[in-house]
């Protein structure tokens, strides 16, 4: 078939030769027998600490939030920096599924299953803080633009202020959630489906309303396919305008280091940047674990460290136009924000801008850290060799999981902590409370990684079947003998395109 | 769509969705319709070599998508400009740039949950479905072919049971269902 | 398929013309308002934005190439020539550019490039200026204008050369691809970084009070939008005169996504910049969208908003539509238009800012010109070298293209 054709220098997305009864057989297995005992030690210690978060979660909530390090200066710190990473981690499956299926990126199939339920179980994370930070929880339906009784006389309702970005934001994170699990379970169905006609017993019970009575009819793919063709370009946007709506929480406001316009663009490429060095840690060790190897490559990975290169020198770049415009502003608050208070560390650049010992800025190590992890660790990634090693790209994803981290909290705290009249400067450091309640939603993020890992098919069946064709290594050809055959027969006029160049798709003159 | 109960088909199933294309142009070239086809996979092509039209499912987003934007627009509007003014910041009332973002969400979502319970509905799927299959190897690695015996002479049957023999077909069955709807009526 | 686009001497005729005629209209309209308050200004405001527009567009042609070469972009191979064509213009548009920021230098940023505003308590001392001298002053200015415009041609020279040689390779093709990856992701990192410069250069300063983080990115979006509707009228063009049949629906189609991906991209980044400015108030800030919502301006500034977002988004929704040749051309020539109307308002408000006007001797003038030296341009780089690139190694996916 000729448009199943792929350029023999393509690599190879399937190896192992498989066929479509062992890409079935290698994707269930998981599901269908016992975890081993080093899954029980992983759940334990996750669940452990999920446990503890929800004991921090519930002493915050019974004490209020003054068990925080919060002050008045520093009035948003640990927990909004929580929100913001998780919700950036929960971009990359979205993006994996809806703009690289737009622009026809293969190797999507291998981890788009696990990349979107990684971005459902972050954004369930993320909701946690905001929710606890409101303070009285009980309340939170008040946020909710609903007629109600509130508005005092008459038949006016009180309403939530839609000028807030705030109230955007549960907007879009509650839009977000919605879509990306019904992309994701529509795009699970099939594959239920397939776990069901292996099944038995009980176990074939529960995979049966999970498949909702699939069968596979020319119409329902047919139906599929244009569904998943517009949810990704609706999806596209979406997750464009969920972290830029977050970074409109920051940007509306008038402070400097927060009021930028270049933040929603740049937001959006550190959250792709963040969620796949996520993706790549938890796919990692899940392609070892599940032995999963010949369906997440090493061209898979390298893939995957080429869009980390690009956003990371995206997020590079934003980083040196902030810098920049900071001091061409001409603006003296915004120039404080980064020169005084990022990057004057005390050995290098503080001296340089001639400040005294002890004037350095009191979080610049927060702010070298983030440019050493986000900038300077991805531009490895330019060399074929770094990029195919898996140990290499392993230790990188932490890298980058931890210095996007710290550019949240940079961004938070230090335009915060020194307020426009010094003396309310003040220095934030979290509670212990803070610190669990924070590997209280990783305790969280694991678990329920762990558990879709043993119930679930962790790579999209259907999809991989789809490219064996073209994509499987013992379909390779040899690349000079086949393209040598195809340009004799273009030029004599014969085989595949005899009549004419692409026959009559081609316009009429 | 019609729901046909206790309906016997004749099967035909392939292992390679090449061979089922072929199969399918044969079949039709011979005059003779398919009454469906069940694949493990989308197979490209197919819908369109099975004679199924197209789907609508995109205007249906489309329309959603429209409801969704409209009541987010107007509902905001009403809501700031008649039901409770009151002054944010010193904007306007009317702060249509504000209203963008949860505007864009909404139809977003309105469109997408739209066209999902749509595509559910349409497509038949539901928690309550039996677990009636043509084949537990359909959702593995056999292409299906299938025939309403009902709709068919008997000696058009001998032809298609030739038919599928000739295009390699690796299996051919009859099989009994209780229930299957017809999804390409 | 045919490989040796001639140009038609009636395609040439029609480019000469169209350079003759703008080239003669805007003689007029110089010596006509050269003597006028603020005619200079309005001169070489006219001749910035519309040389940039078409540098922009040729630069497009570079950067699409050259993402689709490290991307593993297959289906694009068919029309990589016409790409390559595009990217043509980049030296003439460089050097056009380099005189016009020379000559016209003084007019076009008289709001730095003035001494008196550097007099420590003179008149017209103006400290926010005053502390940015480091980096808005002439000789620097300049300085960096040559860098850009050196690497820029240097590239597209480094690359239509390893192209040209890609032709030649034979059996060793793999290789030499390969050596056009390096040169592509150098090209694109060289990119990422002067594309905005430059735009901070030329056109953010214009208005020296004011900055914006995003206007870099901006700018980018403007010229990407319209680079591939050049592409798509070039592609149409060749088409109609019976080359380029490889060409078909598919590719056509993925273009139409493009155009139309990247129009909502361009209306996100203008939502995202006016939004923040609009939302915070700083007078600073918001004097730039002051000034275009007076005089005239305001017209042209929603103009082109709905030309450049309203209209593709409906008309290029469907399906059909991005199929459909000419729909695709029809908002190609619009979107274009809708883009110049943009970079009219970046400009005109803050070198001139006497309102919104239109001369056929100025304005129209130099489009007309530019449109017949850009189309000279490409059409003469297509006819020196074979339509297709035969030996890419990606050429026969591009051929049998489906989406």
């Amino acid at each position: 078939m000729g448009h199943n054709y792929s350029s023999p220098l393509r690599e190879p997305l399937i190896t192992g030769k498989k066929s479509y009864s062992d890409i079935t057989d290698d994707i269930c297995k998981s599901t269908e027998s016992a975890p081993p005992p080093l899954w029980w030690v992983a759940i334990s210690i996750s669940a452990t600490l999920a446990i503890i978060g929800l004991l921090a979660i519930a002493w915050t909530i019974w004490q209020g939030i003054g068990v925080w390090g919060l002050n008045r200066t520093v009035g948003w710190a640990w927990d909004i920096t929580n929100f913001v990473w998780w919700v950036g981690i929960g971009h990359a499956g979205t993006l994996i599924s809806a703009i690289l299926l737009l622009f026809r990126q293969k190797w999507r199939t291998g981890v788009n299953r696990a990349a979107e339920a990684m971005t459902i179980f972050a954004v369930v994370c993320a909701a946690v803080f905001p929710g606890i930070h409101m303070g009285r929880i009980w309340y939170s339906f008040f946020i909710f633009p609903y007629p109600n009784t509130r508005g005092g006389e008459g038949l006016s309702s009180l309403w939530p202020n839609f000028n807030s970005p705030l109230l955007w934001d549960v907007f879009a994170i509650s839009t977000y959630l919605t879509v990306s699990l019904l992309f994701w379970y529509s795009g699970l169905v099939p594959d239920f489906a397939t776990i069901r006609d292996r099944a038995t017993g009980i176990r074939k019970k529960i995979y049966n309303v999970l498949a909702f009575g699939w069968q596979g009819k020319a119409k329902q793919w047919q139906r599929f396919e244009s569904l998943s063709l517009v949810l990704a370009g609706l999806a596209t946007p979406l997750v464009l305008s969920v972290h830029t709506i977050v970074s409109f929480d920051f940007a509306t406001s008038v402070i400097p280091g927060w009021h930028t316009t270049i933040f929603p663009p740049y937001f959006v490429a550190g959250a792709i940047f963040s969620g796949f060095a996520m993706v790549l840690t938890l796919m990692i060790i899940t392609r070892k674990v599940l032995n999963l190897e010949d369906y997440i490559t090493i061209g898979h990975i390298e893939s995957m460290n080429k869009v980390i290169v690009l956003t990371g020198s995206i997020v590079g770049v934003a980083y040196i136009t902030e810098l920049f415009v900071a001091w061409y502003s001409g603006n003296p608050y915004e120039q404080w924000v980064f020169f005084r208070n990022r990057i004057a560390d005390p050995y290098l650049f503080g001296p340089m801008l001639g400040l005294e010992e002890g004037d350095h800025a009191p979080y610049w190590w927060a702010y070298w850290m983030m440019m050493t992890c986000n900038v300077i660790s991805p531009q490895f990634f330019w060399f074929k060799k770094l990029r195919r090693s898996i140990v290499f790209t392993f230790i990188l994803s932490i890298f980058i999981n931890i210095g996007m981290w710290f550019e949240r909290f940079v961004i938070i705290v230090t335009s915060l902590h020194r307020d426009f009249i010094p003396s309310a400067w003040t220095y934030y450091s979290p509670t212990i409370v803070e610190v669990l309640i924070y590997t209280g939603t990783l305790g969280i993020f694991f678990t329920l990684f762990l558990l879709f890992a043993r119930t679930f098919p962790v790579i999209a069946i259907a999809e991989v079947k789809s490219i064996l064709k073209t994509s499987g290594d013992q379909y390779v050809t040899d690349f000079e003998k086949a393209d040598d055959k195809f340009f004799e027969e273009v030029e004599s006029g014969a085989g595949e395109l005899a009549g004419g160049l692409a026959g009559a798709k081609s316009y009429k003159k | 769509m019609d729901t046909v109960n206790n309906k016997t088909f004749l099967v035909g199933l392939y292992d390679d969705e090449e061979t089922l294309l072929h199969a399918v142009k044969r079949i039709k070239t011979a005059g003779i319709n398919i009454s469906d086809a069940l694949t493990p996979f989308p197979v490209h092509g197919l819908d369109e070599a099975m004679g199924v039209p197209e789907t609508r499912l995109h205007t249906a987003g489309f329309v959603f998508g429209m409801t969704g934007f409209l009541f987010a627009i107007l509902s905001m509007i009403a809501i700031t400009t008649i039901d409770w003014k009151i002054n944010y910041g010193g904007k306007p009332n009317l702060s249509l740039p504000s209203y963008i973002p949860i505007t864009f969400e909404l139809t977003v979502l309105f469109a997408s949950v739209g066209m999902v319970i749509t595509y559910f509905i349409r497509n038949g799927l539901s928690v309550f479905n039996s677990t009636e299959v043509i084949d537990e190897r359909i959702t593995d690695d056999r292409f299906a072919l299938i025939f309403d015996a009902e709709e068919y002479k008997e000696s058009t049957l001998e032809d298609i049971d030739h038919l599928l023999q000739d295009t390699g077909a690796v299996e051919i069955k009859v099989k009994e269902m209780k229930k299957y709807k017809n999804l390409n009526k | 398929m045919n490989q040796n686009f001639k140009i038609p001497s009636r395609l040439n005729l029609i480019c000469l013309i169209l350079m003759a005629v703008g080239a003669v209209l805007f003689a007029i309209g110089w010596f006509t308002t050269i003597g006028e308050d603020h005619g200079a200004s309005r001169l070489w405001a006219a001749l910035l934005y519309n040389n940039f527009l078409f540098l922009g567009i040729a630069l497009i042609g570079l950067f699409f190439a050259a993402v689709h070469e490290i991307g593993y972009g297959g289906w694009l191979i068919s029309l990589k020539r016409v790409l390559e064509a595009v990217a043509s213009y980049i030296p003439i548009g460089g050097i056009l550019m380099l005189v016009i920021l020379v000559l016209g230098g003084h007019d076009l940023y008289h709001h730095w490039d003035n001494d008196a505003l550097y007099v420590v308590d003179g008149p017209e001392y103006d400290a926010l200026v005053a502390q940015k001298r480091s980096y808005l002053n002439m000789p620097f200015f300049l300085i960096r204008a040559v860098i850009y415009v050196v690497l820029w041609v240097v590239f597209y020279l480094w690359f239509r050369r390893n192209s040209l040689k890609l032709d030649a390779a034979g059996d060793n093709r793999v290789p030499v691809y390969k050596r056009s990856k390096m040169i592509s992701a150098l090209f694109l990192f060289f990119f990422a970084i002067t594309s905005s410069t430059a735009a901070w250069d030329w056109f953010m300063s214009i208005d020296p009070h004011w900055y914006s983080t995003l206007y870099g990115w901006y700018t980018f979006a403007s010229i990407f939008v319209s680079g591939l509707c050049a592409v798509v009228i070039i592609i149409y063009m060749l088409k109609r005169m019976g080359y380029l049949e490889a060409v078909n629906e598919e590719h056509m189609h993925d273009l139409g996504k493009f155009i139309f991906g990247f129009s909502v991209f361009w209306t996100y980044l203008w939502f995202s910049q006016f939004l923040l400015i609009w939302y915070a108030n700083i007078s600073e800030e918001t004097l730039y969208f002051k000034t275009r919502f007076e005089g005239g301006y305001k017209f042209v500034f929603f103009l082109a908003m709905f030309i450049n977002f309203v209209v593709p988004f409906f008309v290029l929704l469907t399906r059909g539509a991005k199929r459909a040749l000419g729909t695709l051309v029809f908002m190609s020539v619009l979107l274009i238009l809708g883009h110049w109307l943009d970079f009219y308002v970046m400009t005109h408000p803050g070198v001139v800012g006497t309102g919104a006007e239109f001369s056929l001797f100025i304005e129209f003038a130099l489009l007309i010109f530019y449109v017949g030296l850009f189309g000279f341009v490409v059409f003469r780089s297509l006819s020196k070298a074979p339509l297709y690139q035969l030996n890419h190694p990606f050429m026969k996916e591009s051929l049998i293209h489906h989406t």
